[in-house]
């Protein structure tokens, strides 16, 4: 049995049924993780150790005859913006390097509960802060299906290890579009939950009103399983709510009610004619299948990109301003006037793009620019909020490409901001709406790359995008044209 | 020629540091003496991924506070964040209410005059920087402690009118309970705005801020300073700059801290960890049906209805525990005498007493009614608060009662009478002392419980219509 190819979910019933002990599924993942990841770098950080150790205790628990929380032996990476006990939290930051947050994010201790078997921690673009894993302090991480491609980002870490078969689930964090565009560029399937869905508590801040943590997997049933654990209201994060249900219809779904809206609008901004016309087939099957699709209009994402830029980073500038050197993280010596000591440890312990961000955020925030720039664009949110609100009314799911483009090259995007800002263009209009989305696989274009589609549904109803993705893998068979485990890679 | 006439315009900002057991946005302790940073958390020490939750209790001392101050209430409020670098401001950002204030529109009865108050809000407290030979250490048990912010309207026309304020706004704090107002530990904290203009201006010269004013003595000193300073620079024709200025205790003079160019940019927006501050019309009306009597209206009541003097309502008001004392021992005695006693008698004690108001009022009206002489009283309230006892039974042990009763004394006269004629002819024949020597038997015969005023004076009554009988 080839452990890696198991799903978050056999590898619990197999578990269960005392098949394998959890010992040896850290065993035979540990073995794979050392050697795929020298090719990948998706993780900075792996805690095996630990993770063994609980091994041990889950399978003393099974002998015990004792009940198994839900995910008992599963392997799970996280983002290093998530913070754990005993562990360093580093953002892929150089200001964060060896800094122990003391305290687990509310979805660590929910993970830990669950029986999961938290196996390391993943690379990101520093701070969150990219679109390419590439402004990571450490490296860059590989695309699991092409080394010479980015896996994208800022989650490319958990992306590239799920996509290259090390975990069959990983964590990641989403301010625009931080997990879907990574996970269509590594073959995956990208949950992002409504916004209030899943605590935020200890997930370092990028912009905090867009913020979300999100999952991958290569499987629709193993995100519905831990996105299960993960959900709820949690009185550490005042701005998750109680009360909405986790609804999934599984067998029971009838794909023949759901409506589909196909906006033009973000077919319009398709760079890539592979992407293109993958779409268009997908449709026609969906067509085909008995599903209506019907074409409609929504404002351009371009506007919702310029809103974006403007909330996220006038939010960032704030929420990195903790950044001081002083209290956390590593501060330069020998300054004794506080102001220059800040300004040194800023210009030391942020790269570029990070700069960049707070510089525009706290210009768009200053009282010459904020009418013009802040407060215009939490009113064409709000607009653009309840324009998908009221699409809502008469459609059941908004479709199209999760990205415009697939994977490009490693390096080669790294000058642009505006450009590499444009790869997650389709997630930001959902993002600034807080409603939830999922990105899956459409096959592999001619280059061998993973496609994605995208899929948005209204609030609470992350249910419906678990079943309707699980009923295009069938319809479709573009997941199953995906190789996870081959080692090395072509470049 | 007349020297120009100028009015002074004075406003307020005062933070309260409220009375709850834990932090604003975390649950770390409050207590004002803990070693420093022993105090503090993740969340307060602003690391990395941590997300404030609000302290209700310290909505509800707001809310309260906002109340009193006869404040309009935002059902909707919020919090915004206050952004600025400095070194005990662990996040970088405060956390505060900008645009939407628990209160707004409020006034503060001073005498006979109304003292507008713009806002009251939340905000949380930055850490407290302590120089050591030089250096700056950072206490951070302060930093997340909930304040409350009232800013009065510039309505307040001299230094005196400051203090006034100031001293019946703290004492009405007190009374709601929300803060301790020790300006000593900072947890009443005053800056003050004070500008000049002449009677025939219409716009005032630029303000002047005071800042770090820790006493209502220096408060005042250090306005009349500012007042004298700004006057004497107008009459000189200069300018007043607009600047913030401190207060020397010893030199008795301001000086200035930095000039107020380019004002600070806070960049405020919306708190996006935090959803709206919705608060419910009953939660309203239930804090609002908690706010006690305002102590300045008490005082007057006091004056008015009960008669009592400034001097005994002023120490009785100036401690609410002692005032609902007072206020309850006054049922069962006459509040008069009540309000004497607890300023004569009682002004080393700490409020409420050990022993029920009821003990106290009985003792009084006891001592009133002449069932008790003034010593004995004075001795069975030291006891009662020493033992806890009641004042009857302690009386019954001394057998101290006095017995006023008509009709015992005068079954008791008619007895010495008849048993001592002798006597009784004495007195009659003009002997005025015997009167002593039927006093002593019927003392004795009464084993010391006859009131002895009484008991002369129905004595004397009854020999002297004797006389007219003979
Ligand atoms: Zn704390």
């Amino acid at each position: 049995m080839e452990f890696k190819e198991q799903t978050a979910c056999s590898l619990f019933r197999l578990f269960e049924q005392g098949e394998i002990s959890a010992v040896e599924i850290i065993k035979n993942f540990r073995e794979f993780q050392g050697q795929r990841d020298k090719d990948l770098k998706a993780f900075v950080k792996t805690s095996w150790k630990r993770a063994e150790k609980k091994a041990r205790a889950l399978d003393e628990k099974r002998k015990r005859g004792e009940d198994l929380p839900p995910l008992s032996a599963v392997p799970i990476a996280i983002k290093d913006n998530i913070a754990r006990l005993r562990e360093t939290m580093t953002c892929s930051s150089n200001f964060l390097k060896g800094f122990f947050p003391g305290y687990s994010a509310t979805v660590v201790e929910k993970l830990e509960e669950a029986g999961a078997l938290i196996i390391g921690r993943t690379n990101m673009d520093e701070m969150a802060m990219g679109s390419t894993t590439e402004t990571s302090v450490y490296h860059p991480t590989r695309n699991p299906h092409n080394l010479g491609k980015t896996p994208g980002g800022s989650s490319g870490g958990s992306a590239a290890a799920v996509g290259g078969g090390i975990v069959p689930v990983a964590l990641g964090s989403e301010t625009g579009g931080s997990v879907r565009q990574p996970a269509s560029f590594c073959g995956n399937y990208g949950l992002r939950p409504t916004y209030g869905r899943i605590s935020r508590f200890g997930l370092a801040a990028y912009a905090s009103s867009l913020d979300q943590i999100g999952l991958f997997a290569r499987d629709p049933d193993d995100l519905w399983r831990v996105f299960g654990v993960l959900a709820g209201k949690d009185k550490k994060d005042s701005t998750t709510v109680s009360g909405k249900g986790l609804e999934r219809k599984g067998e029971a779904f009838d794909p023949e009610e759901i409506r589909v809206a196909f906006p033009r609008e973000y077919m319009e901004l398709v760079e890539d004619g592979e992407v293109e016309k993958r779409t268009f087939e997908v449709v026609e099957k969906l067509e085909k299948a008995g599903i209506k699709v019907e074409e409609i209009s929504l404002t351009d994402p371009k506007k919702a990109l310029g809103v974006y830029s403007v909330i996220a980073t006038a939010e960032a500038s704030s929420n990195l301003a903790r950044f001081d050197g002083l209290r956390f993280g590593k501060g330069i010596e020998g300054e004794k006037n506080w102001e220059e000591l800040i300004k040194k440890n800023r210009e030391v312990g942020f790269g570029q793009e990070v700069k960049n961000r707070i510089l525009l955020g706290t210009l768009f925030l200053s009282s010459q620019y904020r009418e013009k720039f802040y407060d215009r664009a939490v009113q064409v949110r709000k607009e653009i909020t309840q324009e998908l609100d009221q699409l809502f009314c008469n459609f059941d799911l908004i479709l199209s490409p999760a990205t415009p483009m697939p994977a490009f090259n490693l390096g080669s995007r790294i000058e642009s901001s505006l450009e590499k800002i444009m790869s997650d263009i389709m997630a930001i209009p959902g993002s600034l709406a807080g409603l939830p989305a999922i990105s899956l696989p459409m096959g592999l274009n001619s280059e061998g790359l993973p496609l994605g589609l995208q899929l948005m549904a209204p609030r609470w109803k992350e249910g419906r995008l678990i079943d309707f993705s699980q009923f295009i893998r069938e319809i479709t068979g573009y997941r199953e044209e995906l190789k996870y485990f081959s080692e090395g890679g072509s470049e | 020629m007349m020297e120009k006439e100028f009015k002074t315009i004075i406003g307020l900002e005062i933070h309260l540091q409220l009375k709850t057991l834990s932090k604003m946005f975390c649950s770390c302790s409050t207590e004002f003496a803990a070693p420093a940073n022993t105090n503090t958390c993740p969340v307060c020490l602003g690391w990395p991924g941590t997300l404030p939750s609000v302290n209700q209790k310290a909505v509800l001392f707001g809310l309260k506070g906002a109340l009193a101050l006869n404040c309009r209430i935002n059902r909707e409020s919020g919090f915004d964040r206050k952004n600025y670098f400095y070194p005990d401001l662990p996040k970088g950002f405060q956390i505060t209410q900008y645009a939407r204030p628990l209160g707004f529109e409020g006034f503060f009865t001073l005498g006979e005059k109304n003292i507008g108050i713009r806002r009251v809000h939340l905000e949380e407290d930055a850490g407290r920087t302590i120089y050591n030979q030089g250096n700056g250490e950072i206490d951070f048990n302060r930093a997340g402690i909930p304040l409350v912010e009232i800013v009065t309207e510039p309505d307040i026309e001299s230094p005196g009118e400051a203090r006034d304020f100031l001293k019946d706004l703290r004492l009405l704090i007190l009374y709601l309970g929300i803060s301790d107002c020790s300006m000593e530990e900072g947890s009443f904290r005053c800056d003050a705005n004070i500008s000049l203009k002449g009677e025939e201006e219409k716009i005032s010269q630029n303000q002047v801020e005071l800042k770090n004013l820790n006493s209502f003595q220096a408060i005042f000193r250090a306005l009349e300073y500012e007042e004298k300073r700004q006057k004497k620079a107008l009459l000189d024709g200069e300018e007043i700059k607009g600047e913030t200025r401190g207060w020397d205790e010893k030199e008795g003079k301001t000086f200035l801290l930095r000039e107020k160019g380019k004002k600070e940019d806070y960049r405020y927006f919306p708190e996006p960890d935090l959803p709206d501050l919705i608060l419910r019309q009953d939660l309203i009306g239930s804090v609002a049906e908690d706010i006690p009597e305002p102590p300045m209206q008490r005082e007057k009541r006091w004056q008015e209805e009960w008669g009592i003097g400034k001097e005994e309502t002023g120490v009785l008001i100036s401690d609410k525990a002692k005032a609902d004392y007072f206020e309850k021992a006054a049922n069962f005695a006459s509040p008069k005498e009540v309000a004497k006693w607890i300023k004569e008698h009682l002004y080393a004690h700490v409020f409420p007493l050990e022993i029920p108001p009821e003990y106290l009022s009985e003792i009084i009206k006891m001592v009133e009614e002449g069932d008790l002489s003034f010593p004995q009283g004075k001795e069975v309230l030291k006891e009662t608060l020493e033992t806890g006892r009641k004042p009857g039974e302690i009386i019954d042990d001394k057998g101290w009662k006095q017995i006023s009763n008509q009709e015992y004394i005068e079954e008791l006269i008619e007895e010495i009478i008849e048993n001592n004629p002798g006597v009784v002819q004495d007195y009659l024949a003009g002997k005025e002392k015997a009167i002593q020597n039927l006093m002593g038997k019927g003392m004795k015969k009464s084993e010391g419980q006859a009131n002895p005023q009484t008991l002369r004076s129905l004595l004397e009554e009854r020999l002297k219509g004797r006389e007219e009988d003979g």
